[in-house]
């Protein structure tokens, strides 16, 4: 016969010893919310009023082949100019001269490891190029065989099409002041040949409009369906508090469980508590019972944490039916981390090996079943571990419902398998700590 | 007629049996009836055999030690009877039930196990009521607390700090005071005064004498033979998972043939001539030998003076020689053949 008023005893003072316990309270209450605070901070899109995501500015380093005063003269205008260009707001190249005691190859090798995006090399002969021949004369260096792609032709086609400007630029120029210089003689010219004027006529046009040819207007239209970061960031602390959440059941279900029976039985309390009136099942249900208050304890907390902290959202409102099996599946969760620990515990009997084999079985499955990245970023032959996983499987269908708004309706089959595999490895986790319990004891 | 006599005589007898069964039964089973019977019980680890065929029988408000070396099968005797193991063959009765059988015998049991095995991040008092918790008696365990605070000497300490911040001492009370929540009465005590100082041991064997008068019958087991000559009602030498002797100590000291030991201790190994020397003073004695120690069990005190002359004239080296009552110790060695301590 079960007494649950001593199972309920048994559960306060046991609670009281894991609120007394620094190292519970630490793993239970405090690095929840570090880590939660950390993955906010570094992950969450921006609040409203912030720019999250700005254009990428290319570094340029400008390498003159010698220092002589037209080269050098060269290299700075290139500077002023490139630094002075922005897209908005963010500027788009910055520039700066190679120092003197740098040669070519140090300077490749600031590129190699990526100090730079680009060395523009001018050549000693720039100047007079561009003098004489009104030819833009320069070797650009960038970075090739990357693993990002979509970076090396950015760096590249943006100094490329700069230099091809710059080469429009001075062309245009140069033609325009000829121009003027034409065109201020105009009236002599047609004195002394009147059938030029058509060709006077197209050379004032050309020169009007030779600095201002284009009428290009950029309309920035929104894509469909998305809603922009700082409207969308709660919900995004929303996912991580309930993979923050989930992680903890691993930590605290899975590693904690594991060895905190494993404990028991090392310690030989069950010899003095098994001397009494109390038997092996009451003691099974009041760890279980502990355990699942223990991590709801730190969930409850964590979530208030995220929410009042945080600012996180979720989709569901507080006293709708959805909540409700929300909170059974988080209790699920709970029951099945612990089932997972204490079989582990059970079955090696020491803390110590408790401890290597929960964490040999936590952080892989951590990692790879999408509680620290999200499911979808995971490489394909990784995401199988995410779709098997039950306590994956659990906390993607919490996920979708809270902070998506899907109904519970689209997730039944993984809830039903998490569920089953629950009830099964709480049974089988049952039947061996009955068995075993009295070999424990013969020890 | 002979008939109807014999017919008369037959039913007086009956009710003279009957009447005398069911009056006497009771005062048989206050007075002489066993609180515990140990029936031929046989316990195995891993196909080593731990205890082998131990049969005894314990009244109750009594104190009975089991006085024996370690892995002489005292622990698991007492684990036997609190119901934390089962015997693989024979049987433990405490009150007439099975303890590992039965949950209910279970509440009349207090273990007292060597290590205290208290959850150190709960006060003195919060582990007392875990424990009454277990056995479902916690408002009878409050109204008993100041009783037992004061059999055991207990102070503000008990309700104010945790466990793990506890000396030797408190921790020892606190241990006791844990198993006597349920207000047992029977109380299994493995080792309690292993590891301490004599005035602690002392103090311990006060409390132990003052749960007695509370009518509390005890076990105790130890290896300690002071223990067993202050506390015991009985003695039980066990050896080898076998019960060696039972008896009190005086029993147990009457069952061997000599009275008195006397010690004799030099500074260095003997040599022939020494050994000569006190072999020639005691011929009807057992001579035993203790590292550099030689213990002459005898019941001719005289035999003292003659050894102090022989051996000052051939040892110069000689520490001790004193002689004294046979004590517990010898009697275990005498049984068994091998020391104690």
């Amino acid at each position: 016969m079960i007494r649950l008023k001593t199972i309920g005893s048994l559960v306060k003072y046991m609670l009281k010893m894991s609120i007394r316990s620094k190292s519970s309270l630490f793993w239970n209450i405090v690095f929840p919310i570090i880590l939660l605070t950390f993955i906010v901070m570094l992950f969450a899109p921006k609040p409203a009023g912030q720019t999250t995501l700005t254009g990428k500015t290319i570094n340029v380093l400008i390498y003159p082949e010698t220092r002589d005063n037209d080269t050098m003269f060269l290299a700075e205008i290139y500077m002023k100019y490139m630094n002075n260009l922005t897209f908005d707001g963010t500027r788009l190249f910055e520039a700066e001269i190679a120092d003197e005691n740098i040669n070519l190859n140090a300077s490749l090798d600031m590129l190699r490891n990526k100090t730079y995006d680009v060395v523009l090399f001018l050549p000693k002969d720039a100047m007079d190029a561009m003098r004489y021949n009104m030819t833009v004369k320069a070797k650009v260096y960038v970075l090739k065989g990357t693993p990002n792609i979509v970076d090396e032709q950015l760096n590249e086609l943006s100094i490329t099409n700069y230099l091809r400007e710059t080469g429009y630029y001075v062309l245009i120029g140069n033609y325009y002041y000829t121009s003027q210089e034409i065109l201020s003689n105009s009236s002599k010219i047609l004195q002394a040949e009147p059938r030029l004027y058509p060709i006077i006529k197209m050379l004032e046009t050309l020169t009007e409009h030779s600095w201002n040819n284009t009428q290009i207007e950029v309309i920035d239209v929104k894509p469909k369906g998305v809603r922009s970061e700082a409207e969308i960031r709660p919900y995004v602390i929303g996912w991580m508090v309930i993979s923050i959440i989930f992680m903890q059941y691993m930590f605290g279900g899975i590693l904690g469980g594991s060895t905190t029976i494993s404990s028991f039985f090392e310690k030989r309390y069950l010899e003095r508590i098994f001397s009494t009136k109390m038997n092996p099942l009451e003691l099974f249900i009041a760890l279980i019972i502990t355990w699942i208050i223990s991590l709801s304890l730190s969930s409850v907390i964590c979530l208030a944490y995220g929410i009042i902290g945080l600012g996180a959202r979720f989709t569901l409102s507080v006293f709708s039916l959805e909540t409700l099996y929300v909170v059974l599946l988080m209790l699920v969760g709970a029951v099945l981390s612990i089932s997972i620990g204490f079989t582990i515990g059970l079955l090696v009997r020491s803390t110590e090996a408790a401890g290597i084999i929960a964490n040999l079985i936590v952080w892989p499955t951590m990692m790879a079943g999408g509680f620290w990245v999200p499911k979808f970023m995971l490489p394909e032959s990784v995401r199988i571990i995410a779709e098997i996983h039950p306590l994956s499987m659990l906390m993607y269908a919490i996920t979708y419902v809270s902070t998506y708004g899907h109904p519970i309706t689209m997730y039944i089959e993984p809830i039903v398998i998490s569920v089953a595999l629950t009830i099964t490895l709480l049974f089988i986790c049952t039947q061996i700590y009955l068995r075993y319990v009295s070999r424990f004891l013969e020890r | 007629m002979l008939i109807n006599k014999s017919k008369i005589s037959c039913s007086t007898l009956f009710l003279r049996v009957f009447t005398w069964y069911i009056f006497s039964n009771p005062i048989r089973y206050m007075v002489y009836d066993y609180m515990i019977r140990i029936e031929n019980v046989v316990k195995k680890f891993n196909g080593e055999t731990v205890l082998n065929g131990v049969n005894l029988e314990i009244r109750e408000r009594e104190i009975v030690v089991l006085l024996g070396p370690n892995g002489s099968g005292k622990t698991t005797l007492m684990k036997i009877i609190v119901g934390v193991l089962r015997p693989n063959e024979g049987r433990v009765l405490v009150y007439g039930k099975e303890p590992y059988v039965s949950l209910e015998v279970k509440g009349k049991i207090g273990y007292i196990p060597q290590e205290p095995l208290l959850f150190d991040n709960l006060t003195g008092y919060e582990n007392y009521m875990f424990y009454a918790s277990l056995h479902g008696v916690e408002k009878e365990a409050k109204e008993r607390l100041e009783n037992i605070k004061k059999i055991l000497d207990i102070g503000e300490w008990f309700h104010k700090k945790l466990v793990k911040t506890y000396s030797g001492g408190m921790i020892r009370k606190t241990n006791i005071a844990v198993s006597l929540s349920h207000d047992p009465q029977l109380l299994v005590m493995d080792e309690p005064t292993v590891g301490l100082d004599p005035n602690a041991r002392r103090s311990l064997w006060d409390i132990i004498l003052r749960l007695k008068e509370q009518g509390k019958t005890m076990i105790i087991a130890t290896h300690l033979f002071e223990d067993a000559e202050v506390l015991a009602d009985r003695v039980i030498v066990m050896y080898k998972g076998r019960i060696s002797r039972v008896g009190t100590v005086e029993e147990l000291k009457n069952s061997i043939p000599y009275k008195f030991a006397i010690e004799i201790e030099f500074a260095a190994e003997p040599d022939g001539k020494i050994l000569e020397a006190i072999k020639s003073c005691c011929d009807e004695s057992k001579m035993l030998k203790i590292g550099f120690t030689y213990r002459l069990l005898t019941n001719d005190l005289s035999i003292v003076s003659t050894l102090e002359k022989k051996l000052s004239d051939v040892s110069p080296r000689l520490l001790k020689l004193e002689a004294r009552r046979i004590s517990l110790d010898d009697v275990y060695f005498l049984i068994t053949g091998v020391r104690l301590k």
